[in-house]
């Protein structure tokens, strides 16, 4: 078995009193994307920062690509490209010249950097404006640079801090994309976000980060069923014709626990999948089945949920 | 060490490539005409001596020499280069992008400061050049001791800018906004170059009522040795001045037997050596000082 992209124990991180990351036991395998997802002031930062060796870690340990951070932070950050949140760039020098220098301080040679830089600006939509000053520069286009600058040296780990915020549509499609393709070319991702439904198309497995602790981690469909829903599985039903009559005939079936409607929506909770038995009852039952599915879980919904719990505790 | 050399030359370029540029060019040219004509009006009041060095240091009697202007205003050169070198980049949130590419911390200051020297060199070189040019146009032609003289001279100006540009790099550590840094700067060279003296002849006097006697005379000189300006003032003077041959008050008695020759150059390094010493130890420490904090500082983006 591959070892883990990323691994922490125990990891925590403290200012003063607060605690910024509450012992994170994170585990992220190679060629997956990550969705670190939290609401702002989680802690996600400050621990991607970690990984990058940028701040110390009060307490735990952690190994990135099989190095410690801390004690070889050049062999890592060779083969690690960070974006920022807060993304910078020198706004008095051109686009090309920005990745000249990062090419530069990553020892890429002058003529392969050229080159480099010229693919990734063209890669990343850019060459237009390639020898126009960052300072003229758009949020979304500065965000896209920011993707060229972590693309140009190639990583096999990427650790974007909310590469999607503060853009418009378009250009969060155009990001997704650039991240679609990297992982494609066999690199591991980890993306940091609060906006669930931007990143939750493309993300293997999210991690939910609430307070500096990771609540929740896994696939989508895993986090919807085990941890919210318990055992449970929600069906819903568009029946245009619904009726109360109806709503009481469904909660009579065997291993149905609940049942609620609104507008033709009928949502059914029960112990197992038992769509086809639901349909077979609606249908002999007189009434007019358009659609019967099993809940998909939004992350927002799952989001909200352990955000609920946490505000009621 | 590549990263050092990548991210001077990046800084160098940002002085080249920018208005700073034609500021700087404006420092050299006008500084270099200045130190001319100063020099040459004070040399054709000069009625005893002679000499190329006398250049720097010959006063018209209304201005200061030139070297004076170098010893108040030449600090102001390396806080300009300085004051917003780390904190700048953590303002535009550059400086943890820079840090996540394979450099060591170190290497930012270091580039930086070797950056800031590198001009510090040009326009040093740039004024003493455009000045020697000129005298030797009105055929005062300077001999290798004299010239020898001059490069030291130089080296020395170079060395005290430096130091002033190492402590603006670490104020540019210490303060997040660069006008706190750049105050914080001026307010130092301000202490330095205008209240330092008065302080340490305060402090002397109280400390040894009697204003002729030679104790008072030498504290007080030590004190205003704490301050930077001193020692270049003291170093440059005696490089300049081929005749110089003590620092410290000597009574009359001992005078008599001094012998009004001019030193070789070694002789006269001879005297000034605990002074050179001291200027590279305070850009040591500024460098320490520098390194210590900021290893430790929290980079956010």
């Amino acid at each position: 078995m591959l070892q883990p992209a990323i691994q922490t124990w125990g990891l925590t991180k403290k200012y003063g009193d607060l605690v910024a990351v509450d012992s994170l036991d994170l585990e992220v395998k190679q060629g997956e994307i990550y969705g670190f997802l939290g609401p702002n002031g989680a802690g996600k930062t400050t621990t991607i920062l970690m990984l990058l060796g940028l701040t110390e870690p009060t307490a735990g340990r952690l190994r990135v690509l099989g190095y410690d951070p801390l004690r070889e932070p050049l062999k890592l950050k060779r083969l690690v490209g960070y974006l920022p949140e807060n993304l910078g760039f020198y706004e008095d020098m051109t686009a090309r010249q920005n990745l000249l220098y990062t090419a530069k301080l990553n020892g890429i040679s002058f003529s392969e950097a050229e080159d480099r830089v010229k693919k990734i600006l063209d890669a990343v939509g850019l060459s237009d404006a390639s020898d126009k000053k960052v300072s003229t520069y758009s949020k979304g286009m500065k965000q896209r640079l920011g993707m060229a600058d972590v693309l140009l040296k190639d990583p096999s780990l990427m650790l974007l801090d909310e590469p999607t915020t503060g853009i418009d549509p378009e250009g969060v499609r155009h990001i997704l994309d650039i991240i679609a393709e990297s992982k494609a070319g066999g690199k591991t991702i980890l993306l940091s976000s609060h906006l669930l439904y931007q990143v939750q198309k493309i993300c293997d497995r999210v991690g939910i980060f609430v307070k500096g602790r990771l609540i929740a981690s896994g696939t989508i469909q895993h986090l919807g069923k085990e941890v919210i829903a318990g055992d449970k599985y929600i069906v819903e039903a568009e029946v245009p014709d619904a009726t109360s009559a109806l709503e009481e005939a469904v909660s009579r079936v065997d291993d149905v626990i609940k049942v609620s409607r609104s507008g033709a929506t009928l949502t059914v909770e029960c112990k197992s999948d038992i769509r086809g038995h639901l349909a077979k009852v609606i249908v002999t039952s007189g009434y007019t089945l358009t659609q019967i599915r099993s809940h998909e879980y939004a992350l927002d919904e799952i989001y909200a949920r352990y955000f609920e719990g946490e505000t009621k505790a | 060490m590549t990263g050092t050399v990548s991210i001077a030359l990046k800084e160098l370029s940002d002085y080249f490539g920018t208005k700073r540029f034609w500021f700087f060019f404006a420092i050299i040219y006008g500084a270099g005409l200045m130190a001319a004509y100063l020099g040459i009006q004070g040399l054709v009041q000069a009625r005893v001596e002679r000499s190329f060095l006398l250049l720097f240091r010959a006063t018209t009697g209304t201005l200061p020499p030139f070297l004076f202007f170098i010893m108040y205003f030449g600090p102001l050169l390396g806080v300009a280069l300085g004051f917003d070198s780390i904190n700048k980049e953590r303002a535009k949130n550059t400086l943890v992008r820079l840090l996540s590419n394979p450099v060591h911390r170190d290497a930012v200051i270091n580039g930086k400061f070797l950056s800031g020297v590198s001009i510090i060199t040009i326009t040093v070189f740039g004024i003493l050049g455009i000045a020697t040019g000129l005298a030797i146009r009105i055929g005062l032609v300077p001999n290798i001791d004299e010239l020898a003289r001059l490069v030291v001279f130089a080296a020395l100006t170079i060395l005290y800018i430096a130091g002033w540009l190492a402590l603006s790099q670490l104020l540019s550590i210490i303060f997040q906004h660069t006008s706190t840094s750049a105050i914080a700067g001026f307010a130092i060279w301000g202490f330095f170059t205008f209240f330092w003296a008065p302080i340490a002849s305060l402090i002397a006097t109280n400390l040894i009522p009697d204003p002729n006697s030679i104790e008072k005379i030498t504290l007080e000189q030590n004190l205003n040795r704490i301050s930077p300006t001193t020692l270049y003032l003291e170093a440059v003077l005696v490089t300049l001045t081929p005749t110089a041959r003590f620092l410290n008050p000597i009574s009359i008695s001992e005078l008599q037997y001094v012998v009004p020759n001019p030193l070789p150059l070694l002789q006269s390094l001879n005297l000034i050596w605990p002074h050179i010493i001291a200027l590279i130890a305070l850009v040591l420490v500024c460098f320490l000082t520098s390194y210590i904090i900021f290893v430790k500082q929290e980079v956010r983006g």
